[in-house]
């Protein structure tokens, strides 16, 4: 810089520094935090889940460019948030699932899910969710087709939540048995059958930690989720009330996934702390009433699904009172 | 083959029904709309600007067929459709027309020289409140397209320059521009009138050329040449007036940094 | 649980850069540009003209308005312009310009007062004022008017938590100038007729607050010394009373509607050297200081000194210079220039490198809520943000965009890098 020079500054508002956080950064690293979990349901179940993992990512990654493409945008992919949406929804699907159902789901998760709301950030609804519930209500059977783990033939097997859900509505008198069968430590492992990314909870667990611990995810969801299905699970779910067995709910089912990965989604979730303790015990209640009195045996899906509609009214009514602002 | 006549015939049953209830319900229970107000809706701009004081265009046809509102308050009409209007409302038709006018934006400063390097929003009115702008000329055109935005015709488009354009086929001189336009740069005069000077400078001739090539320099050249005596400096910037202005076009050619526009020369630039 | 506010952020502080770099001296200056606005309120009005000899200390321009402040010569030769000026704040002001004769003669009005002891308090705000005191912590309100305030106060904070980063003039006039900093703030004790006295500084200046306790006792002084949490915005005004006396300033409202007045350390000394040493306020400490600088100094220099002076002083590294800010990188100003004058209201001048910048193209905003949690004022600045941006100004009123303090800490975190300050700023520029 010297004086006779004509120097041309660069002048914008403060401030001046930025942090080191990105939108991709933040997508990619709640991305690899559940890989894991992948790796581990591939031990379980089989390559088939690879390929299933694989096409959804793919897939979710080529609609979110194609729609790209087709509204003449710059190409959203670099953010990671289709991939990740595809990843979810792959942990979302039965381990044989047939490949072209995941292409579907992907593709409804992403363009119904995102694009059509206008893109990362205008979407009400988890896009992952999206695809997979469009999936379950379009395909029942294949999407209730669960292999027992570790079974070379695909012998299927219910899961320990449906098993349950038999006993409890008294359909199934021996089912308190075969829920018996499981143990904590195996159901802790994902030595079950289930959704691909559900079963390993210390897998989830370890990826969900890192994710606390770098602050990309507060605690505030989680612990409300999980503590409310448990009281509840614990209040109801037994033959009478406070014997319910509340570890075996909390370990079954795509609790653990949801509550840390899908409820946390920063999109479709409130944003304040107390909005978020609302959200986190919403879908804890709304989880436990379809596990217990529900069609389905599982409702954790819709359950954060009902609460991202609920999102905006909980950050309206939890707005925080401004400094000085006397209410 | 039964329950498809059945489903056929009940439905069709049902539409019959509901369809005679319907246009007997339109008939007992319709309320009178003066057909003047439809007509006047039709014929106004549309363009819902807001800038007659009504909620938008179809309230304002309400207003004036009640004589609550008065045509020339709509600034977006044009001639023919004021004439046509003023049919539709009765009254004779010279009465309240009023000439269209539309807006001009009086910068021709695209190769004003840059202060800095905006890296702001993309706003004139947050550029303007930044260290003064950042164009050398503290009456340059910001170039953040504001206008563009608010207009709600369409008639503005952005130059190769950096400057804006406005179409004077398209704008119907609603003053939206006008009004949002941190610098003032922007003029309202009759569309007949096509000339004007295409700079706002206060400053001296001198001051002006070193920050910009297309500045009026208050040369007072169009003064001399103007055949009805129009032109006139006003604070070293030459001023039209559209009262006595001809449209001849002398002062376009004669202008030195050609600072005189001719808005009937400017065609889309799209 | 240390003493704080609800929000913010502990900011890498950089600080390091010249936390042990003694304050120098700045060789004079050959010509200095004193603009005629240098605070908030009316223009100072001219006394001299084209051709007078003034004096180092020397009056040339008065404080005729009630909230106003005069303007002194910071050096002795002749005025040699009176035109309009870049000015680092406004962009262009009437500017005097005085070139040095090299003496630097002081005024003979620059002795040392003895008896300042038994000065009133109207004759020390008189001093006060007359000396062109402003707050030296950036916003330059004149201190004449903020010690005297319209309804009775309780406290008295003194501001010395720079919480800035980067900046380290208050700290460095703390370790080097402890004494007369206490005689400072009993002397504004004095004016404010106040029992309560703190002095906030954060935590991360350990040496700063161990000084000062010891200097406090040492002459045995009512002071409470308050070590804060290392978090900014702390030294924000309004979160600084919060931190202090957990009182919260009414919205729309100034700190002495909370019955308190708080002072930046640097104005403290200014007062003291106004008062004991009848020394207008012609010079400064600033830090100047960036990773594009060979060797960022704590400099006390002449008010008007050019930034390019003060810029060379510190040798430019081999990196190019990409932005010069007046002030910190949070709430500082870039510079289109550096052929501006260091006014009262500059605590440093940071340089940053092409590669420090922070121009990333806007994103969506995905709703992170990091804006929300951080907001000192607790607003919803993403909310105001998405009202600038679909330029619904009206609706963006409910979000309350006027309790803004602009400290930029939204815009820092943000991922989706919005610039929700700016927007902000724009939707109080369109509602006003």
């Amino acid at each position: 810089m010297k004086n006779d020079q004509k120097i041309c500054l660069t002048v914008n508002c403060a401030p001046h520094i930025h942090t080191q956080e990105s939108v991709a950064k933040i997508m990619w690293t709640v991305f690899f935090c559940l890989i894991p979990a992948g790796i581990v349901s591939i031990y379980i179940f089989g390559w088939a889940c690879l390929w299933i993992m694989l096409t959804a990512v793919l897939s979710a990654g080529f609609t979110e460019y194609l729609s790209c493409v087709l509204q003449k945008k710059k190409s959203t992919l670099a953010d990671g948030s289709a991939f990740l949406t595809g990843l979810l929804l792959a942990y979302n699907l039965p381990p044989h699932s047939p490949l072209w159902m995941v292409f579907l789901g992907s593709f409804v998760a992403i363009l119904f899910g995102k694009v059509l709301f206008g893109g990362l950030g205008s979407n009400i609804f988890n896009p992952a969710l999206v695809g997979r519930v469009f999936l379950v209500v379009s395909f029942p059977a294949l999407m209730t087709h669960w292999p027992k783990p570790f079974s070379v033939d695909a012998v299927t097997a219910p899961t320990p939540l449906a098993i349950f859900k038999d006993g409890f509505s008294g359909t199934n008198v021996l089912a308190d048995l075969s829920v018996n069968s499981y143990s904590y430590l195996d159901l802790f492992l994902g030595f079950r059958g289930g959704c691909i990314g559900e079963v390993c909870i210390i897998a989830l667990l370890s990826g969900a930690l890192y994710l606390l611990v770098k602050g990309y995810i507060s605690w505030h969801i989680p612990v409300s989720f999980i503590g409310t299905v448990a009281i509840f699970s614990w209040i109801f779910a037994g033959g009478t009330f406070f014997r319910g067995d509340f570890i075996f709910h909390l370990l079954c089912g795509g609790l653990i996934l949801g509550a840390f990965f899908m409820a946390t989604d920063y999109v479709t979730g409130p944003m304040t702390k107390k909005g978020k303790l609302i959200f986190g015990v919403g879908c804890g209640l709304i989880t436990s009433v379809i596990r217990l009195w529900g069609g389905y045996p599982e409702g954790v899906s819709f359950s954060i699904l009902i609460m991202n509609a609920a999102a905006p009214l909980i950050d309206r009514f939890t707005m925080p009172k401004v400094f000085g602002k006397l209410k | 083959m039964k329950q498809i006549i059945i489903a056929l015939g009940s439905l069709s049953a049902l539409g019959g029904i509901f369809g005679l209830l319907l246009a007997w319900a339109s008939k007992k229970f319709s309320v009178a709309i003066d057909h003047r107000i439809t007509a006047v809706t039709d014929l106004l701009p549309g363009a819902n600007c807001g800038a007659c004081g009504s909620a938008g265009c179809a309230a304002f046809a309400e207003a004036l067929v009640n004589k609550e509102s008065e045509l020339s308050r709509c600034v977006a009409c044009n001639d023919q459709a004021r004439c046509e209007i003023n049919k539709v409302l009765g009254i004779s038709s010279l009465q309240n027309c009023g000439e269209q006018q539309v807006a001009v934006i009086k910068c021709g400063g695209g190769k004003s020289e840059n202060k800095f390097i905006y890296k702001g929003l993309k706003d004139c009115r947050a550029s303007a409140g930044f260290m003064g702008g950042h164009k050398q000329c503290e009456y340059a055109c910001l170039g953040q397209g504001t206008c563009i935005e608010v207009c709600p015709f369409g008639a503005i488009e952005m130059q190769d320059i950096g400057v804006p354009v406005i179409n004077p086929e398209l704008c119907r001189g609603c003053l939206k521009c006008v009004q949002i336009c941190p610098r003032n740069i922007i003029e309202m005069h009759s569309k007949k009138k096509t000339v004007y000077i295409n700079c706002s400078s206060l400053e001296k001739g001198a001051d002006v050329l070193k920050k910009c090539k297309s500045g009026c320099i208050g040369c007072g050249k169009c003064v001399k040449i103007c055949p009805v005596g129009a032109i006139k400096l006003e604070n070293n910037l030459a001023v039209i007036d559209y009262t006595k202005c001809i449209n001849c076009g002398k002062c376009v050619e004669i202008c030195p940094t050609k600072a005189i526009k001719n808005t009937s020369l400017i065609k889309s630039v799209g | 649980m240390m003493l704080s506010f609800c929000g913010g952020k502990h900011l890498s502080s950089y600080k390091q850069l010249t936390k042990d770099k003694p304050i120098k001296d700045f060789p004079l200056p050959k010509q200095v540009v004193l603009p005629l606005i240098q605070h908030i309120g009316a223009p100072a009005e001219v006394l001299v003209k084209v051709g007078d000899l003034v004096k180092t200390g020397t009056k040339i321009a008065e404080a005729k308005k009630l909230i106003s402040s005069p303007v002194h010569s910071s050096i002795s030769g002749t005025v040699s312009k009176i035109v309009d000026a870049p000015h680092p704040v406004l962009g262009k002001c009437k500017s005097i310009y005085i070139d040095s004769d090299g003496l630097d003669t002081f005024d003979p009005a620059i002795v040392k007062r003895n008896n300042y002891a038994n000065l009133s308090k109207d004759e020390l705000l008189a001093i006060i004022k007359s000396a062109g005191i402003v707050g030296l912590g950036g916003a330059a309100f004149p201190t004449c008017v903020k010690l005297n305030p319209p309804c009775p106060i309780d406290s008295f904070i003194i501001n010395a938590v720079e919480c800035e980063p980067y900046l380290n003039c208050d700290f460095r006039l703390m370790l080097e100038r402890t004494e007369d900093i206490l005689q400072g703030i009993l002397l504004v004790k004095r004016i404010l007729n106040v029992d309560n006295v703190f002095i906030g500084i954060e935590a991360d200046k350990p040496q700063a607050i161990a000084v000062m306790r010891t200097a406090v006792r040492k002459l045995n002084l009512a002071i409470d010394v308050v070590s804060l949490k290392t978090k900014y915005p702390q030294g924000a005004e309004k979160q600084l009373i919060k931190a202090v006396l957990g009182r919260e300033v009414p919205s729309g409202k100034l700190p002495f509607d909370a019955g308190v007045v708080v002072n930046n350390v640097a104005t403290i000394l200014s007062v003291y050297d106004a008062v004991a040493l009848s020394k207008p306020l012609y010079e400064r400490v600033i830090t100047v200081t960036g990773k594009a600088l060979k060797e960022p100094a704590n400099l006390k220099v002449r008010i008007g000194t050019k930034f390019k002076e003060i810029i060379a002083y510190c040798h430019v590294g081999t990196k190019p210079v990409s932005k010069i800010i007046m002030g910190g990188p949070m709430m500082g100003l870039a510079q289109f220039t550096d052929d501006l004058p260091v006014i009262k209201g500059t605590s440093g001048i940071l340089l940053l490198a092409e590669d420090e910048g922070c121009e990333f193209e806007q994103q969506p905003c995905i709703r992170c809520g990091r804006c929300v949690d951080v907001c000192p004022m607790r607003l919803l600045p993403y909310a105001l943000s998405l009202c600038a941006q679909k330029r619904s100004f009206d609706l963006a009123r409910a979000y309350n965009p006027f309790d803004c303090i602009e400290c930029g800490l939204c815009t820092y975190v943000c991922p989706a890098n919005r610039k929700i300050v700016e927007q902000i700023k724009l939707t109080k520029i369109v509602l006003k």
